[in-house]
């Protein structure tokens, strides 16, 4: 599905590189998503307990540790799947954003997982973005990744690479 | 009507199947339909004969005399005679035509009647064409013919003595028109009178032009005619519910409504994402700043040209 962008500042930034707000904002947007996730499956490993059991419906706290890795596992799952199929997760397509490798290709599947457990375990790496001149976090400098302005579904020409070779 | 021929002396006919569109079946219809005429116009000149020549010495004609049965039973001989004439003819035309079948058949023969065929044809096709254009000289020649002998006959036909011998007032008189109307189902005329083809030939716009409408509405009396008028009354026979219902059916509300939703949705999404573009621009300029180096090209188109775009750092602390 392609949308019509009527603004035309936006129109003329796609393909660009994101930067630091958009992309913690679509970040932030996906920690809520992992959040649901997580409490949907203890909802559930509830249910399916009080199904077996019969007694008293209890959902039950994990300890923190189990907590975290749990939560880890869903978000380089989540992170992975998202970024090798359509290169978006919840968060990034509702701020327009897609993950690529240089010059907008697709991410494959190695590179997508390896950039989820990096993401996953190092998050603050995002602050990068800052110091880096291409907007770059440090997992994209690493694994040579970037995330680009695409509000259109379908993959749009890398604008930034068209621009740079033109200067 | 009763079977009047005695079965043993019926002629037989057709011992062969027809020939399809052959003679012998045209010329049998021929000659019965020749005698047949024939024999009509005997009895009939003979019955006129009997009725203004009557003979006075005329016996019982149930009892005819033997020359008379003679003349009958020859009458039936030659038609015998002729029935098995044509059953003669046809049986050869039949022979003639399964030989010609037949042969067409036959390796060798088939070859050779090749070209009979084909001549018979072409000079089947001459003469059809050859009738044709005298059948059209002919038809032609009649065309112009029936024209003139009518235009002599009417010069010379007088008309209004003609005219002057009909008694009209005496046939009008004899008409009773009352009886005539009465007699005159009007009901059953108008059901079949087909009113919309009569209006299909109506000029309406020929006929409307000739109405004056601004002198009938002059001759109108509004007020008089809305004083008479109970609206509440009117309104109170009104079913305003169908007809609401009606409408409600024909737009479609819930279409309308996603439709404007979705554009509200899709702008307000639009207006979230280019905010934070804005504001990658604007935090990406703060951090080149506090990292002491000039513009980088984080991104090679900006935004900041836009009035509503944030404030540049270097316009004051951030």
């Amino acid at each position: 599905m392609s949308r019509t962008i009527r603004n035309e500042r936006a129109e003329a930034l796609q393909g660009g590189r994101a930067g630091f707000v958009s992309r913690v904002t679509a970040d932030a947007i996906d920690f809520l998503v992992v959040q649901v996730i997580y409490f949907t499956m203890l909802i559930g490993v509830a249910v399916i307990r009080f199904l077996i059991t019969r007694r008293t419906f209890s959902v039950v706290a994990p300890d923190v540790w189990l907590t975290v890795i749990a939560q880890w596992t869903i978000v380089v799952l989540y992170l992975g799947s998202s970024w090798s199929s359509t290169g978006r997760t919840i968060g990034k397509s509702v701020l327009g954003l897609r993950v690529s490798g240089l010059g907008g290709v697709p991410l494959g599947p190695v590179r997508a997982f390896t950039r989820a457990v990096f993401c996953a375990s190092f998050y603050p790496t995002l602050l990068w973005i800052l110091v880096s001149r291409r907007n770059a976090a440090l997992h994209d400098a690493v694994l040579r990744t970037e995330v680009l302005y695409d509000w259109h579904s379908t993959p749009t020409i890398h604008l930034t690479d068209q621009l740079t070779t033109d200067r | 009507m009763p079977d009047l021929t005695p079965h043993e002396i019926r002629v037989r006919t057709r011992p062969y199947p027809a020939t399809p569109n052959g003679i012998t079946p045209t010329a049998r219809r021929t000659a019965d339909l020749g005698l047949g005429v024939l024999s009509l116009s005997a009895r009939a000149f003979r019955g006129a004969i009997d009725q203004f020549l009557p003979d006075p010495a005329a016996g019982d004609p149930r009892n005819p005399s033997a020359v008379r049965q003679l003349g009958r039973a020859a009458t039936g001989v030659a038609l015998v005679a002729e029935q098995h004439a044509l059953d003669a003819a046809e049986a050869i035309e039949h022979l003639t035509q399964a030989s010609w079948d037949l042969a067409r058949r036959v390796p060798i023969l088939r070859d050779a009647l090749v070209g009979v065929d084909a001549s018979i044809a072409r000079w089947s096709d001459r003469g059809d064409i050859e009738q044709l254009r005298r059948e059209t000289a002919v038809t032609d020649f009649v065309a112009q013919l029936l024209p003139a002998i009518f235009d002599t006959l009417l010069e010379r036909v007088d008309f209004g003595a003609i005219v002057a011998r009909v008694p009209l007032a005496q046939i009008v008189g004899a008409i009773d028109l009352g009886a005539v109307v009465e007699q005159v189902d009007l009901d059953a005329v108008l059901a079949q009178v087909d009113v919309d083809a009569l209006l299909r030939q109506v000029d309406v716009d020929a006929l409307l032009e000739r109405i004056d409408v601004d002198g009938l509405l002059a001759r109108i009396d509004v007020d008089g005619l809305m004083s008479r008028i109970d609206l509440d009354a009117l309104l109170g026979r009104v079913e305003l519910g169908p007809i609401v219902a009606d409408v409600l059916d024909d737009v479609d509300i819930g279409g309308i409504v996603r439709e404007s939703t979705g554009s509200i949705s899709g702008d307000a999404v639009d207006g979230a994402r280019l905010t934070a573009m804005r504001l990658d621009t604007f935090v990406g300029r703060v951090a080149d700043r506090v990292l002491l180096r000039g513009r980088t090209d984080r991104n090679p188109v900006d935004v900041t040209d836009d009035d509503a775009a944030p404030p540049d750092p270097a316009d004051g602390p951030p």
